[in-house]
């Protein structure tokens, strides 16, 4: 910011001449804030408008998500762990029946590898759209917003005619998906990718050159890499801090070996880094889409049921049913064994360690939020910066507070 | 529609060519083999499906063993070594097979990359073999946990600097806090476990600032005590709450509370 120019700087950051007598002065914000992003409060020490410390306080929306799964049956436990993480929650039944899968050595169809695929990074897409409009609310600007939410109803269309439902989807099963994808499903996704780059441009030709909002992002919120390595930080957030850990390439899941994209880095760490980190890698999703789409096993369900009924056998091969095995969900009992299975959430490591002791129950299942690890390096971000600074650093982490109190 | 309509074909057909019987009893034993097909295949070894399958298990017991065991010492007189084991399991399977399971103790698992690590710089771990992940397990005694942490993080042929996530497990008898580490350098994963005493543990937040956090979310659930933390408080649940919640003998006394008690 301009301001900042006329104070006298240190090598840690802005400080104030001290020729005034002051007191420090706390300011409680939150639970219930706007710019929060949910039910956060945030105990603030000022210094004038320099913030001394910071603390978060979290747990308001503390749902006992584990706690429920040791009363619940796996199969009634499902739907409630979409309100884990509300705006991707594909990842979290991704990593939950993923978990079960692992335990239970579940084969999964080829075909539905690659619509959990596509499910996915659709909602990586509607994620990072959300996001992309609530941060510039953050900062000021109404309008991104309306047009970020005008591809998320896109894709919230697509998900709605596949699933039945536009938030909760609970659409995946343990070795498969509810149901094969309408016929005609994948002409709309396509339709979606031919147009949605264009519109990203548009978005970055609104925001990206915007003197208001780079005064605001650039060199504001700086993350070291070890220090974000050591705060348990990751996902984009890492990534824009130049560290290349993508567990999609990593420690490839799902079918993410077979698809190639790149993957977005910055370079300093800074809030705008963070911005750049993410567009990119909506259009590297897109990139993901449109090779599942093409490659889909079996190909768009109209094709797929006209060769069933021409009584062609290759197409009721296993590789292309919507479930490898079916199982009985009420009275299914997986064996004893244990699994923790990570993904790449568009905050990052999602991860779902699940204990089963050969009853219908769970032992034990554990919810690693990403926002949980992202949000605590928020103290050690805001030690000695102005105030006005907060919601342009808070909002550049991309926290849900959901998630973070499970 | 259709395509579930696809799907429930191979279990027709395989059910058709199993009992080629007249329909009116057909109609009966559906119900329960669909039942059984998939927890006789996916749990076949769990003490409550050997309950279940009794009815069916008496008749094949007197009849399959004993005439697989005559069948091979009269066809083959030579090969008389070979049909008794065979016979004899097959008995023993059929008349007590959750108890013959637990006899046999399963062989210790191997010392993995990481155990070997720490055993040769002069830890003591106890391998337990690999998730159904395919994580290495190992269990460290608190004595010694934060030191090998901290060799994990430091030393080049481990590397690992994240700490992915602390779960605390209510093992009844005792609490386990379950640690799983990362590397970011060689994205290798590994599973570290350890058994409080006296429901104690070190504190690992020296080695990873993010144990902050997540040790104070195990205490907060599990009452696990870090010690050696700088601030050991409530972290999602308030501040006055009374009790470890997901403990498996934690009981809400507060009758406004419990609306899912059975």
């Amino acid at each position: 910011m301009s301001t900042t120019a006329n104070f006298p700087t240190t090598s840690q950051g802005v400080f104030l001449e001290k020729d005034i007598d002051t007191n420090d002065m706390v300011v409680n914000i939150g639970p219930q804030h706007p710019s929060t992003h949910g039910v956060l409060r945030l105990i603030t020490t000022l210094d004038g408008e320099l913030v001394k410390e910071i603390e978060p306080v979290i747990g308001y929306l503390h749902r006992s998500k584990e706690k429920m799964a040791e009363s619940r049956s796996l199969f009634q436990y499902q739907p409630t762990i979409d309100r884990v993480e509300y705006l991707s929650s594909f990842f979290d039944h991704y990593a939950f029946v993923a978990a079960l899968e692992k335990i239970a050595d579940l084969h999964v169809p080829k075909r539905v590898q690659y619509i959990r695929m596509i499910t996915m990074e659709l909602n990586r897409i509607t994620s990072h759209l959300l996001w992309f409009g609530t941060y510039l609310l953050d900062l000021g600007a109404t309008s991104p917003m309306f047009y970020a939410f005008r591809e998320r109803e896109k894709i919230l269309s697509l998900f709605e005619d596949l699933t039945g439902a536009r938030m909760m989807y609970n659409y995946y099963r343990f070795g498969g998906v509810v149901a094969d994808m309408p016929e005609g499903w994948l002409d709309k996704v396509r339709a979606f990718l031919d147009e949605a780059p264009k519109r990203f441009d548009e978005y970055e030709a609104i925001v990206s050159k915007n003197p208001i909002f780079l005064d605001r992002t650039m060199g504001i919120g700086i993350i070291q890499p070890e220090v974000a390595i050591q705060y348990g930080v990751t996902g984009p957030t890492l990534r824009a801090s130049g560290v290349n850990l993508d567990q999609r390439k990593a420690n490839p899941y799902c079918c993410y070996d077979e698809v190639e994209f790149d993957v977005p880095l910055g370079t300093k760490g800074d809030c705008y880094d963070r911005f750049v980190v993410r567009m990119q890698e909506m259009r590297e999703s897109l990139k993901i889409i449109r090779q599942a789409v093409d490659n889909m096993p079996g190909g768009d369900t109209a094709d797929l049921n006209k060769r069933r009924e021409s009584g062609d056998e290759t197409a009721n091969d296993v590789e292309l049913q919507t479930y490898g095995k079916k199982i009985n969900l009420i009275t299914y009992k997986p064996p004893k064994g244990e699994a923790m299975v990570t993904v790449e959430s568009p905050r990052g490591f999602l991860g779902c360690y699940m204990i089963t002791d050969g009853t219908p129950k769970a032992y034990r299942i554990k919810w690693r939020g990403a926002s949980f690890s992202n949000l605590s390096i928020l103290p050690e971000l805001m030690r000695g910066r102005l105030f006005p600074d907060l919601m342009s650093i808070f909002g550049s982490i991309d926290v849900i507070l959901p998630e973070v109190d499970r | 529609m259709s395509s579930e309509n696809e799907i429930d074909k191979p279990q027709e057909q395989q059910s058709e060519t199993v009992t080629p019987e007249p329909k009116a009893e057909e109609q009966q034993p559906i119900e329960p083999k669909e039942v059984k097909e998939p927890v006789s295949a996916e749990a076949g070894e769990a003490p409550e499906e050997a309950v279940a399958e009794k009815p069916a298990k008496p008749a094949r017991k007197a009849v399959t063993p004993k005439a697989s065991a005559e069948e091979g010492a009269a066809a083959e007189p030579s090969a008389d070594g070979e049909a008794k084991p065979k016979a004899k399991p097959a008995a023993a399977a059929a008349k007590a097979a959750p108890a013959k399971k637990e006899e046999v103790p399963p062989p210790p698992p191997e010392p993995g990359r990481y155990a070997q690590l720490l055993m040769a710089n002069g830890f003591k771990p106890v391998p337990l073999g690999n998730d159904a992940g395919g994580i290495e397990m190992i269990e460290l005694n608190p004595s010694e946990l934060r030191e090998a942490c901290q060799f994990l993080r430091d030393s080049d042929a481990s590397r690992f600097d994240l700490l992915v996530s602390i779960a605390g497990v209510d093992w009844k008898t005792s609490l386990q806090a379950v640690y799983h580490l990362y590397s970011t350098a060689t994205y290798q994963k590994l599973a570290i476990k350890a058994t409080a005493v006296d429901d104690k543990l070190p504190s690992v937040e020296s080695v990873w600032i993010t144990a902050d956090w997540h040790e104070r979310e195990t205490y907060d659930l599990f009452g696990i005590i870090f010690e050696g933390h700088h601030k050991l408080e409530r972290i999602l649940m308030p501040a006055d709450w009374i009790g470890h919640p997901m403990r498996k003998d934690y009981k809400v006394e507060d009758p406004r509370l419990v609306w899912n008690e059975r």
